[in-house]
């Protein structure tokens, strides 16, 4: 039997319902379905499936063996040989701790290292520096000039490799260069020394002090002194008391000279994860903190604390949309990984997915946003391992 | 229902050539790049393809959200008005007062 005809109320008020039932369901999808989509590759990168990180190896490797400045195209002859050697370097780092959680890797990781590594010492990876303080930085051990950055970048993914192999043909440089690192750390202000004439950036500073503690670790021994110096006027002068976050650069009397920003922090907590826990687990609390938050089951870290006023982004941070740093949010992959939180890493990662687009292609696993640099930095990132895995039992 | 398969279709489309040139081609130094330096070619490409990803991880998952349902109590409805079905129909009744039925002039 046919119910009673329904009014035009009941037909408006259905028509209503149904309506908003639709926009119901668009809005779940809208916060659901997006997550889900982005979120795979995760669990593999998050247990270090093996054959997903070699597939991630084999197309970083293939950037670094078609290395070339000429692909880089900043603008900038120093920002191009930056990239050049950024690639090279985050690569090598990703080699080193593919060796240290896959043994059965071991030794195609090495000798992809080596390779990363070659590239990082050639005339061409050093180009950079040498151009800026007009003296090469490995002919130049014995004297005062600070070659911050290259010399802390690069002696730490020696001293990776030295901690994965001690008598590799790597050894006497790494030696020669934590001397060198060493000796002016103990001789500068505050123990940071400047990467460029005149500037001074405490996270290359973290990276020089990690190379020396991770060294000393490599051999059996307790990092030497300038390293808890250092780590102490890092918590004291270069860390923003109000957020807890690093300060980009300081002046020449190591006082703030720009604002504590999240890639600096990101990648500083990387670094001083191979030398001091502590140091790396308030960094990336603080980052956490202060900077990261999540839209729709996506990570996103901001570049500035609130209040920091309007920014654009520079070559540390890239563009940043709505003030969110692709640096920041890369470096800051790490620090989950390495502090064992899935869920940040899984969020962070989704973004990754979405903009980054992962793709395999031949064999290779790549995110094709990404470029040489994009990818190798990623790779050193997803592959970043627990501190206690930078000890000696 | 069948133009958002027509549109999905043709963005997926785009989005693979996008990728296939993305992972060939990196642009990301010129969007990284901050500045006039930047390869105006590249950051344009930059920019559609992260448009085309958010379109097709997030709008298109919502907007076919919207229409299934939509497409579904649609179908229901029909399903209620048809005579044969034993459900209500979907007319408005003449109701006292100064009401008036549908489709009729005060």
């Amino acid at each position: 039997m046919p119910g009673p005809p329904w009014t035009s109320k009941e037909v408006m008020g259905r028509t209503l319902l149904l309506r908003g039932l639709a926009v119901a369901a668009l809005i779940a999808a809208f916060l659901l379905v997006p997550r889900q989509l982005c979120q795979a590759g995760t669990d593999a990168f998050w247990t270090g499936d093996r054959d997903r990180v070699q597939a991630l190896g084999a197309n970083v490797s293939r950037h670094v063996t078609e290395l070339d400045a000429r692909r880089f195209s900043t603008g900038s002859r120093r920002f191009d040989g930056e990239w050049h050697f950024g690639t090279a370097m985050m690569a090598a780092m990703g080699f080193g701790q593919t060796a240290r959680e896959h043994p059965e890797l071991r030794a195609e990781a090495l000798a992809r290292m080596d390779a990363a590594l070659d590239a990082v010492l050639s005339p061409r990876g050093r180009a950079f520096d040498a151009e800026a303080w007009d003296e090469d930085p490995l002919a130049s051990l014995d004297g005062s000039h600070g070659h911050g950055a290259y010399l802390g970048y690069a002696n730490l993914a020696l001293s990776v490799r030295r901690f994965v192999e001690p008598g590799s043909r790597f050894a006497a440089l790494n030696d020669r260069i934590s001397a060198t690192l060493e000796r002016r750390l103990a001789a500068a202000e505050a123990h940071a020394i400047e990467t460029y004439p005149g500037e001074i950036y405490p996270v290359d500073n973290a990276a020089a002090a990690a190379s020396i503690a991770l060294r000393a670790r490599a051999l059996g021994q307790a990092p030497p002194p300038v390293v808890g110096q250092f780590i102490g006027a890092l918590r004291e002068r270069f860390v923003d008391p109000k957020t807890g976050l690093l300060f980009q650069a300081v002046d020449r009397d190591r006082r703030a000279a720009d604002a504590p920003r999240g890639s600096g922090s990101a990648l500083a907590a990387y670094f001083l994860s191979f030398a001091d826990e502590g140091a790396a687990l308030e960094l990336h609390r603080a980052l956490r903190r202060e900077l990261a938050g999540s839209v729709a089951g996506f990570g996103v870290v901001r570049e500035y604390p609130p209040g920091a006023g309007t920014h654009f982004g520079d070559i540390d941070s890239g563009p940043l949309v709505f003030g969110w740093s692709i640096s920041a949010m890369g470096f800051g992959l790490s620090g989950c990984r390495i502090h064992g939180e899935r869920g940040c890493f899984t969020e962070l990662y989704r973004a990754f997915h979405l903009f980054g687009a992962p793709t395999r292609i031949d064999g290779e696993h790549t995110f094709a946003s990404g470029g040489p640099l994009g990818n190798a930095i990623v790779f050193a990132m997803l592959t970043a391992q627990p501190a206690a895995t930078w000890r000696r039992p | 229902m069948r133009r958002l398969a027509q549109v999905s279709v043709a963005v997926l489309l785009a989005h693979a050539a996008l990728l296939a040139v993305a992972a060939r081609w990196s642009f990301a130094a010129a969007l990284l790049s901050p500045g006039p330096h930047s390869g105006l070619p590249a950051l344009a490409f930059g920019l559609a393809f992260v448009g085309l990803r958010l379109v097709v991880f997030v709008a298109l998952p919502a907007c076919w959200a919207f229409s299934l349902v939509s497409a579904g109590f649609a179908a229901l409805e029909a399903r209620r008005a048809s005579p044969t079905d034993g459900a209500g129909p979907m007319l408005s009744a003449p109701v006292s007062g100064s009401e008036v039925a549908d489709g009729e002039s005060r």
